[in-house]
């Protein structure tokens, strides 16, 4: 096991910072790219021409536009993430109530797929080959191919428009006629999270399968699994324990491939859901022009991948000693 | 199969025992290829969708204006309120007219509208993958040459930033910017498709110019950029192959999530907008026939780039 | 998201005010013509005329059954619950519970009656203001006999001074057009509680002035800026002179508005004079609390309803699920009709869009049953006046012998088709190269009988401005198109594009909420193209096309929708044709740039700029004319002569359909808006079937 400098990690979190910057500013950029602002909602017929600079003035568009970036990149540094000109609103508000949201499907999607995925792509990348391989691995490119709102809504249309057992939106129960405690919670929860979950692991969890597959299929060549069969385990002894815990090791880097599926994913299936999250208002407020919730959710969204990379690659170092920094496989 | 051919085409040897070896691996490789029945499937399934891409009239029973009840244009004549009722109008055979899939809501048949789609979907699948292929390859191939130094160090920090914007509402943002055409749709995507490419040719290009042909390359004197496109590029092309099939296959799914959101080209033709007026116009859970095939059509689209993408890779991977 | 890309913001111009705003300020336009609202209406038998009486199932108010809970949907979240920062009308369903305002409005004879306000009378004064006419003393009571706030607190007179003045002084953008002729508001010396002055006469201030919310002294007089206000974070929610309470709160999903829950007294809804009005039961609310759940598309909202989650929801059925909802048992369905219209609008500063002939024959391109009996299944009337069919007072047919919407007078400009379908393109053209105008005298165009107009009035332009003829296909639109047209149009001897550097541009939305509405410009721009006119569309996002058209006027031709229009009209006609509310760009011209503003003016067209193309005078009349039958009388002539003059072609009325689960009786038929303007009507009879 290599033992990670102090000053590896050290570089690697200021070079991750200093990205985060970059992409803030291109966000800014990009934003205001976009024709049309907020104020177009804001305005009304009747106004004068002085309240009109009166609502720009209140939301720092008379500012020049350097001046409004260098106000951006300063008030992110301190948190201050402004006020939502369509929520009416501190946007850091917004996104402390719907970023949980986001996080719970991601969480949930996450666990499923990345045991499924695997377990899959070992069972497929021992036996690669075979029958059996061939008919799941065509099968599982088959579900990858789905666009995931019409997946969603086959199910929505099986499971609740025939016969009515999940519900198609929402996270709780809107008016609860039973009492709120740690157990009804859950049980909520479960209830409606269940369909949102079924439509983005049943394509997600091919992603990681694609992953597992290859290198399991690459291990079995390797010398301690040769040895291992020598030593007369079993067969599934020497997949399981021998190989498949080295095949893991690209799987977990595989993650940030992950995340960034599902955040696509949750997008799409938040919409078609209603779940109230960070993949529902980011389409919005792009729409609606909103750019400091805009710039907000691309930010928070930015901040995980970014921390996501961070990890699997100090992990991935950490793990795998044969790894040379600055190259590939 | 990357052995070094140590090739010199200067000493002016034949024509054929220039192309032989070539020609060779090519036949080496369709026979790898074609042991996978799903390279065999997906190259049938895209054969079928390129020819609904090219000559879509042989196929479709109707024109895309056809209206049910009235037929093909010039239509100098009116639905009845009782007509109009009646759609979207299950699959019909002859009586009161001829539409195995049915129609939508306007009237026009869906078998129709899936075989005249299939273009739009393959243009955008071929021109988005290969668009990323074009970004994404040579930047690939530069990094990796130039490992380790300025050059690598750049682009790998940009891939690192383009890695950090979300890929679906990035999209969003570059088509509410440049407008919403198919065009832009594709350009869009290979923006932000490119980054897998890149990375995985990096790492090939990384591995490959350590081989001793490359080195006597530069022994030999030859350019930077003459050992990269000569030497380097040639054995990287079948991975990008695989990726290009991959990429197309992703913005066939991507351009159906942004008609989804309500941001594709309407007046084209194709089989997310399909999708897209089946929900707004509200028949989602009404009009299986309507629902079923533009989504299925896609899913296959995807796949076939997909079967052929992977059976590819095995016939790139050097370790069978 | 479906309905989201549209979101939420754009709703206020898609959707147009709240109820409570229905008082104060002018429509919104909504996005697409034919939007969830206006695709409606059913067979013809059921399409309702106005002449019908609103009906309901009539109780005694004593016998009425009262409790339960009202399920509400709605397709898109409401972001605040602060009334003065927004003006989304799903903001209002809720707001709309909690504001109380000086007059009502009842929808079934549109008269104004006391609420807040007791009684009131007006004095025209002898003085003048900067504006040259004459200012206006308004004085009013206020209602003391034990009507309280929501919270509980005792509501003074004082309360209403504040309120105006706190307006006048934040002057929020969705009440501008009522706050501005409003000079003062103070405590009356004499024998009224208060006196209001205006700066101008106006026949409706009860219902634009009183409309206005009146707001508590002890919850907003700490408020320094009211954008930054939000109720929803105060310990008690929003609080107002209305019946209900905010008692859940999260506007992604869920809010409950109680009844049951409001603190101190509520009176306003046993005046008398709703007993005297039609079909309206007082004493209500009987419901205990209206719950609104939030769904994120239109299909998971209707889906919701089929399922008997939701009781009712926002504004009516979709086209698609009409026939579903006739024979659901479980579901009523009330027909009612619209309060605004889809439109075309053109761009009069535009060659040769600044001649009525050319204006006309857009029209005549126009194929109306394509659109209302195709496209849009029946559930939508065909357009004609800028005055949606259920405000017959200023309707021109009134008066006339004939029937609205349907008489000859109203069919001018209808499609001209030579086979169903097609257009009639050699008549269309022989209109313009003979130089026909159809200006308000009755005579044979394009092979249609037309009477004359129904008011007297002509048209302000009697003779073509321009010289056209047709000749061989020059411009690459006309080459390019499907049409293949075989001649194309000179304006003076120049084509279009030669004049305007490229075809004219029809401004249209994206398709994801309006296929419809795309296909019928596509159909449209077709037709035109037949003609040998080139004229090319351009897809646009909402926020774009509402800059692009009452921003900076840079357009040809837009579509896009009103609603929640003044019954009085006077408003209405100020607002959208009125040249005080457009841009002059020929005076920028000449005196450089400060005369032209980014304001959103409502009239793009630039109508009423220009001599021979526009209403002022007769708009002005009916402004300033106290008397209503005069006022109504001046009304429809303004209203008939924007007909002619064609600035903008009025395509549809939607006819709505709204849907109540057959648990709930009491509510409003055959009223306009009847499940989104007077939703509040509705919510304060609702009561459960026995």
């Amino acid at each position: 096991m290599t033992r990670i400098s102090g000053k590896y990690l050290a570089k690697r979190i200021v070079v991750s910072y200093l990205t985060l910057l970059v992409i803030m500013s291109l966000l800014f950029v990009l934003l205001r790219s976009m024709p049309g602002s907020f104020i177009t909602s804001m305005i009304s017929s009747g106004m004068t021409n002085e309240q009109i600079q009166q609502i720009r003035e209140t939301w720092g568009l008379n500012e020049p536009l350097w001046r409004q970036y260098i106000d951006f990149m300063i008030n992110y540094q301190t948190g201050n993430f402004g006020r939502s000109p369509t929520y009416n609103a501190p946007v850091a508000d917004l996104m402390i109530r719907r970023m949980p949201r986001t996080l719970v499907l991601f969480g949930a999607t996450f666990l499923i797929g990345f045991i499924i995925g695997p377990l899959v792509g070992m069972y497929l990348g021992w036996w690669r080959g075979s029958k059996k391989d061939k008919s799941i691995f065509s099968t599982s490119l088959l579900l990858y191919s789905m666009p995931s709102f019409w997946i969603s809504w086959l199910f929505i249309w099986v499971f609740n428009y025939e016969l009515g057992w999940l519900p198609s939106a929402y996270m709780f129960t809107q008016f609860p006629e039973f009492q709120w405690t740690a157990f009804t919670v859950m049980r909520d929860v479960l209830y409606h999270i269940a369909l949102p979950i079924m439509s983005l692991t049943f394509i997600g969890w091919v992603g990681s399968m694609l992953i597992m597959r290859p290198t399991m299929n690459q291990v079995t060549d390797e010398g301690y699994v040769f040895l291992a069969h020598a030593k007369g385990l079993s067969e599934r002894t020497v997949m399981i324990k021998h190989a498949a815990r080295n095949a893991l090791i690209p799987v977990a880097t595989g993650a940030v491939v992950g995340l960034a599926f599902l955040i696509d994913g949750s997008i799409i299936i938040e919409n078609v859901f209603n779940w109230p999250g960070m993949g529902q208002i980011i389409v919005t407020s792009v729409l609606n022009r909103d750019f400091p919730v805009a710039q907000a959710t691309f930010f928070l969204l930015a901040v995980l991948v970014v921390i996501m990379r961070l990890v699997t690659d100090v992990v991935y170092t950490y793990l795998d000693p044969r790894i040379k920094f600055g190259e590939g496989e | 199969m990357a052995t070094g051919q140590g090739d010199t085409e200067s000493d002016g040897e034949s024509y054929t025992r220039r192309w032989e070896p070539r020609l060779e691996r090519l036949k080496r490789g369709w026979s790898r290829y074609s042991e996978h029945n799903i390279g065999i499937l997906g190259l049938v399934i895209l054969g079928i969708f390129s020819l609904w891409a090219v000559v879509p009239g042989v196929f479709a029973p109707h024109s895309t204006d056809w209206v049910a009840y009235l037929g093909e244009p010039p239509i100098e004549s009116r639905l009845t309120a009782e007509q109009v009722r009646s759609l979207p109008h299950p699959p019909a055979f002859g009586d009161p007219f001829f539409a195995p899939l049915g129609t939508n809501a306007n009237g026009n048949g869906i078998l129709s509208l899936v075989i005249y789609s299939a273009s739009n979907a393959m243009y955008i699948g071929l021109a988005a993958g290969l668009l990323s292929s074009l970004v994404g390859v040579p930047l690939g191939l530069i990094s990796g040459f130039y490992g380790d130094t300025w050059i690598d160090e750049a682009i790998q920090r940009f891939v690192d930033i383009m890695y950090g914007l979300p890929f679906l509402p990035f999209l969003i943002v570059l088509v509410a910017i440049r407008g919403i055409t198919t065009t832009n749709i594709i350009i869009g995507i290979a923006v932000t498709s490119w980054l897998n490419n890149c990375i995985t040719i990096r790492g090939e290009t990384l591995s490959l110019k350590e081989r001793s042909y490359v080195e006597s390359a530069k022994v030999a004197g030859a350019s930077d950029t003459r050992i990269i496109f000569r030497h380097i590029m040639p054995n990287v092309l079948p991975i990008s192959f695989v990726f290009l099939a991959q990429d197309a296959a992703g913005a066939v799914i991507t351009q159906a999530s942004l008609a989804y959101l309500g941001l594709a080209d309407f007046t084209a033709n194709s089989w997310g907008i399909m999708l897209e007026n089946i929900k707004s116009q509200g028949y989602i859970f009404d009009a299986w026939w309507w629902l079923l095939p533009p989504g299925i059509a896609l899913m296959l689209m995807a796949a076939s780039f997909y079967f052929i993408g992977f059976s590819m890779e095995d016939v790139t991977n050097p370790q069978r | 998201m479906s309905d989201n890309q549209s979101g939420s913001t754009r709703r206020r111009f898609l959707q147009g005010t709240g109820v409570a705003a229905v008082s104060a300020s002018l429509a919104g336009c909504s996005g697409n013509g034919d939007g969830d609202g206006t695709e409606t209406s059913g067979d013809d038998e059921d399409t309702p005329t106005p002449d019908q009486t609103p009906t309901e199932a009539q109780d005694d108010a004593d016998d009425i059954p009262t409790g339960g809970i009202f399920n509400f949907g709605m397709g898109t979240n409401p972001n605040t619950l602060n009334a003065l920062s927004s003006s989304s009308a799903y903001v209002g369903v809720i707001t709309d519970r909690i504001y109380e305002s000086g007059a009502a409005i009842d929808p079934v004879n549109f008269e104004m009656h006391p609420n807040v306000f007791t009684d009131w009378e007006s004095e025209v004064l002898d003085e003048t203001g900067d504006n040259g006419q004459s200012n206006v003393e308004i004085y009013f009571n206020v209602r003391t006999d034990g009507l309280t706030w929501n919270d509980g607190e005792e509501f003074t007179v004082s309360d209403v001074i504040f309120s105006y003045n706190y307006l006048l002084e934040q002057n929020p953008g969705g009440y501008a057009a009522s706050l501005s002729p409003i000079v003062s508001v103070e405590e009356d010396d004499g024998d009224w509680d208060c006196v209001m002055t205006l700066n101008q006469p106006n026949g409706t201030f009860a219902y634009d002035q009183f409309g206005l919310p009146i707001l508590p002294e002890h919850r907003w007089s700490d408020v320094d800026d009211y954008t930054t206000y939000e109720p929803a974070d105060t310990d008690f929610g929003p609080v107002g002179l209305g019946p209900g309470v905010v008692t859940q709160w999260d506007p992604d999903t869920s809010v409950e508005v109680s009844f049951a829950e409001r603190e101190g007294e509520y009176n306003l809804s046993e005046l008398s004079w709703r007993e005297e009005v039609p079909g309206v039961i007082a004493g209500g609310p009987f419901i205990d609390a209206m719950r609104i759940r939030v769904y994120s598309s239109q299909s998971a909202l209707h889906q919701a309803l089929f399922q008997g989650d939701i009781d009712s929801l926002y504004e009516g059925v979709r086209t698609s699920r009409i026939s579903d909802a006739q024979e659901d048992e479980n579901i009523n369905l009330l027909d009612g009709f619209d309060t605004g219209y889809g439109h075309y609008s053109f761009n009069l500063r535009n060659t040769p869009l600044d001649d009525l002939p050319f204006r006309q024959v857009l029209g005549f391109a126009f194929d109306d049953v394509l659109w209302t009996q195709q496209l849009q299944r029946g559930y939508a009337q065909e357009g004609d006046f800028v005055m949606p069919p259920g405000y017959t007072a200023v309707r021109p047919e009134t008066g006339s012998d004939q029937e609205l919407l349907d008489g000859p007078s109203t069919q001018a400009f209808s499609f001209r088709q030579s086979s169903p379908s097609v257009p009639d393109v050699e008549n269309i053209r022989a209109f313009l190269t003979e130089g026909q105008v159809i200006t308000g005298e009755g005579g044979t165009y394009v092979g249609q009988d037309y009477p004359g107009s129904l008011t007297g009035v002509t048209a302000s332009q009697t003779e073509p401005k321009h010289d056209y003829s047709f000749g061989p296909v020059e411009s690459d639109v006309l080459q390019e198109s499907d049409q293949d047209p075989d001649q194309e149009i000179r304006v003076n001897g120049e084509t279009i594009p030669e004049i305007n550097d490229g075809p004219l541009t029809m401004l249209m939305s994206p398709a994801q909420e309006a296929p419809q509405s795309a296909q019928m410009i596509q159909d449209w721009i077709s037709s035109l193209q037949q003609i040998g006119i080139p004229i090319d569309r351009e897809v646009v996002s909402f926020n774009t096309r509402v800059t692009r058209a009452y921003g900076e006027e840079s357009y040809d031709a837009f579509s896009m929708g009103w609603v929640n229009l003044s019954p009085f009209a006077t408003n209405t006609l100020y607002s959208l044709f009125h040249s005080d509310n457009a841009d002059d760009h020929s005076v920028a011209e000449t005196e450089g740039d400060d005369e032209n503003t980014s304001t959103l003016l409502n009239n793009a067209m630039g109508y009423g700029v220009f001599d021979d193309a526009g209403a002022d005078d007769l708009i002005d009349e009916a402004r300033t004319t106290l008397e209503p039958e005069a006022r109504n009388q001046a009304s429809r002539e303004a209203v008939e002569r924007i007909y002619l003059d064609f600035p903008t072609m009025v395509v549809d009325y939607g006819v709505p359909k709204w849907p109540v689960s057959a648990e709930w009786s009491g509510a409003l038929e055959n009223i306009p808006g009847p499940g989104s303007t007077y939703l509040g009507t509705q919510i304060m009879q609702i009561h459960q079937s026995e």
